[in-house]
């Protein structure tokens, strides 16, 4: 697992190509270690960090990634729990670490493997005289990561800029508690395995324009390895595992209106797995709803109002219901005649 | 790849002469090859007609006012008049104000002054209008879009 | 081992598989097309077919189809991000840029003859006969008031701007200052009012009556608008509450400037505030050796 950081930036858009290259591999080997993204979005649905099982579930799915989720989530439903841990996001083994809200952020800024900057040239051919440059996989060593990175919104929480998440979120199990899920922590739970074209959907919708006019900046994006550690039974705590994890702070600046205090609103968002637009969009829709949350109920935009997310996010509730629209309807259908036959008499 | 570079460079000629009325940009190929290299490097055979007019020598004084206008909410669907000026064509002394102009400037256009009142007549319920693209056969291309304002020098 | 696809596909290039410039002719004419009404037609949003491009949607795609559209090869082109030329994004598309036509990089704004940028007015003096090619996110300056384009385009159509000035007159009366940030909205030539792309309060004075051509591209929104040269430009401000630029405590750290846009870099021991025109910056420096 290597990663490498350059000071010339040219060379990095590269470096970051070969990083993403040397992890795949192109040919041979089972389609899980070939698509490890599709991967990182089954897990990160179902909710169930176990990629040999995400794999198994998409092959009996035929691909169909809501069928996988499905087949995840009712297998995990009955398992036994053994704990429950709370991981601190400060604990991520950073891999990657980029800060679009600051040019030079304490810590620096750290691409990691990503596709982000290659250019997305379908590449047709494989070998041959004809075939494009190819990217090599690194054999550069890599570069230590500093071991810890301060946050790079401590100097707006400095200053007073940024408005305190309120309420603070508690964690909230949503497979185990019913319950209110509009609270701020059901909400970030729902993000975490929301339906990833939902969410980018409605973040995007924040953005595009379908709400208050706000402008929302990413203020930090961490990629890398959660450590988990449990207690044990003879005292102490041990690790035992670790998840890939993103977690993206975002920071929503919407002034117009008029605001007894003028601050940014922080929105959170976290995501298992390395499908970044996941955690972008649940901090932007976390940041939104904050923000809204003043805002009379008959005034939100869908990507502000908490209640309407909680009810669209999942995709297991979105696609069963949507899908349920293939099972027989006569009965209903023919009550539905009658009226309209009935109206027209 | 030749040819598309010509495209390239005749279409970089025509859009600074509409940026700059006025002032004649040159163009990549001979001039009587000019006409339909713009034709070729903006628009597709079935628009030629229809969104771009080829007009032959000088448009006279009622020629462009017959040209499609657009609307307000569409005004890019005015039609833009390509003119292919003549060995003889009239010339024609003229004030030019507007965007692409710095101050007011005097210029000398190859087109009739019958062919600039129609051209006013074309342009007078703005944004809706008419743009001009003069060729000369020397190969100059000279942009006059429906921003400019135009006064014959009598 | 099966031939590539890419050879059935070759065409002469300096890619391969794509011909110079990248986009196939179809495309290239809508792109142009819609520049020529724009440019006749001074801030108003012409759409186009926008093309699927190898950078994503909101990355810059649209910028990226009017330069391929408008470059030659006897241009000097420069891309830049957020001001800098080595932004990771900026890279990308210049690579992209210059593999496809072979043309020449530069960072200096000086010598640029096609300059593509995300975010920023390039600090140095233009000139006439530099075109500047815009990326721009939101298309209508209107978005405050209507998300629905089919609502601001009728707005735009009637010139019915009302609904924008009071978006800034509630501003005044509740805070005291305008809320826009970037991309303050602006007048063009008296007559429509425009997104000028997320570029800083700062560069808006640069664009009025600029002797550069500037173009505008969004390829997510498929339109395209334009300024001419020597073309009025004003952002929207009341007359007795004046447009107001972001302000900066002290000079670039770096080079000393005490006119330039700065941002804020935390890598060294103390906070410090340094040009975000990386090349522009450069060069003072090295002049005042």
């Amino acid at each position: 697992m290597g990663y490498t950081t350059v000071r010339d930036r040219d060379g990095a858009v590269a470096a970051a190509a070969r990083l993403a290259a040397s992890r795949h591999d192109a040919g041979g080997g089972d389609w899980g270690e070939r698509l490890p993204l599709l991967v990182d979005q089954v897990m990160a649905e179902a909710g169930v960090y176990e990629p040999r099982v995400a794999a198994l579930a998409m092959d009996q799915a035929a691909g169909d990634v809501a069928r996988a989720c499905s087949l995840i989530r009712a297998w995990s439903a009955v398992l036994p729990r053994l704990g429950c841990v709370t991981a601190d996001a400060a604990e991520l083994r950073v891999e990657r670490r980029i800060t679009p809200g600051f040019a030079e952020p304490a810590g620096g800024q750290y691409l990691g493997a990503s596709l982000d900057y290659a250019q997305r040239l379908l590449d047709l051919g494989s070998g041959g005289e004809d075939a494009p440059p190819e990217v090599e996989p690194d054999g550069e060593a890599p570069r230590d990561l500093p071991a810890a990175f301060p946050p790079a919104r401590r100097g707006l929480d400095r200053e007073g800029l940024l408005a305190p998440p309120e309420p603070r979120a508690e964690p909230v199990d949503l497979v185990r508690e019913q319950g209110d899920r509009t609270r701020r922590g059901a909400l970030l739970a729902l993000l975490a395995r929301a339906d990833t074209g939902a969410a980018t959907a409605l973040a995007y919708s924040a953005v595009r324009g379908f709400a208050a006019l706000q402008d929302p900046t990413v203020v930090e994006l961490r990629s890398g390895h959660l450590p988990v550690t449990v207690p044990h039974p003879d005292g102490g705590q041990v690790e035992v595992g670790e998840v890939p994890a993103t977690v993206v702070e975002l920071v929503l600046y919407r002034m117009h209106g008029g605001v007894p205090d003028a601050r940014l609103t922080l929105g959170v968002g976290a995501t298992p797995g390395r499908l970044e637009r996941r955690a972008i969009a649940a901090a932007l829709l976390d940041a939104t709803t904050t923000r809204a949350a003043a805002d009379p109920p008959a005034r939100l935009a869908p990507c502000e109002d908490a209640e309407f997310l909680s009810i669209v996010l999942d995709a297991q509730e979105a696609v069963g219901f949507v899908e349920h629209l293939k099972l027989p309807h006569h009965v209903t259908f023919t009550s539905d005649l009658d009226r309209i036959r009935s109206a027209r008499r | 790849m030749t040819a598309e570079i010509d495209m390239h460079r005749c279409f970089r000629a025509v859009l600074m002469a509409l940026a700059l009325p006025g002032r004649p940009q040159a163009s990549p190929v001979a001039g009587s090859a000019t006409p339909d290299l713009v034709l070729r490097s903006i628009w597709e055979p079935e628009q030629v007609g229809r969104l771009v007019v080829l007009i032959q020598g000088d448009p006279g004084p009622r020629r462009l006012e017959g040209l499609e206008r657009g609307s307000e909410e569409e005004p890019q669907r005015g039609a833009t008049a390509l003119v292919a000026t003549a060995g003889d064509a009239p010339e024609t002394a003229v004030w030019l104000e507007g965007p692409g102009l710095a101050e007011p400037a005097r210029t000398v256009l190859p087109i009739s002054a019958e062919a600039l009142e129609s051209r006013s007549r074309a342009c007078a319920a703005p944004p809706a209008g008419i743009d001009l693209v003069l060729v000369t056969r020397e190969g100059a291309i000279v942009g006059l879009p429906r921003t400019t304002r135009v006064t014959v020098e009598r | 081992m099966r031939p590539g696809l890419a050879r059935l596909l070759r065409r002469d290039g300096t890619e391969v598989g794509y011909g110079w410039a990248y986009l196939d002719e179809t495309a290239k004419r809508e792109v142009r097309r819609a520049l020529l009404k724009a440019v006749a037609v001074p801030g108003h949003q012409v759409p186009f077919a926008s093309r699927e491009m190898p950078v994503a949607r909101g990355w810059g795609s649209g910028g990226l189809q009017v330069t391929l559209s408008v470059i030659t090869p006897d241009d000097v082109l420069k891309v830049i991000d957020q001001g800098a030329d080595d932004s990771m994004n900026a890279a990308a598309l210049r690579d992209l840029v210059s593999r496809t036509t072979g043309v020449r990089a530069t960072t200096d704004a000086r010598e640029a003859t096609l300059i593509q940028t995300r975010h920023r007015v390039p600090e140095d003096d233009l000139h006439e006969g530099q075109v500047l090619v815009f990326q721009v996110p939101i298309a209508d300056p209107l978005r405050v008031v209507d998300s629905r384009p089919s609502v601001t385009r009728r707005l735009h159509a009637d010139r019915d701007y009302a609904a924008v000035w009071l978006y800034l007159y509630e501003d005044h009366a509740r805070t005291g200052q305008s809320s826009f940030t970037h991309s303050h909205p602006v007048e063009v030539e008296r007559g429509y009012v425009m997104s000028p792309t997320p570029i800083p309060r700062f560069d808006l004075p640069r664009l009025d009556r600029a002797p550069f051509l500037a173009l505008f591209g969004a390829g997510r929104e498929a339109t395209v608008y334009a300024v001419p040269p020597y073309t009025r430009v004003e952002p929207l401000a009341f007359a007795d509450r004046p447009f107001e630029p972001e302000r900066f405590d002290g000079p670039c750290a770096l080079c000393g400037a005490a006119d330039t846009y700065l941002v804020e870099d935390d890598s060294a021991e103390e906070p410090r505030w340094v040009c975000s025109d990386t090349d522009h910056c450069r060069r003072r420096r090295e002049a005042a050796r």
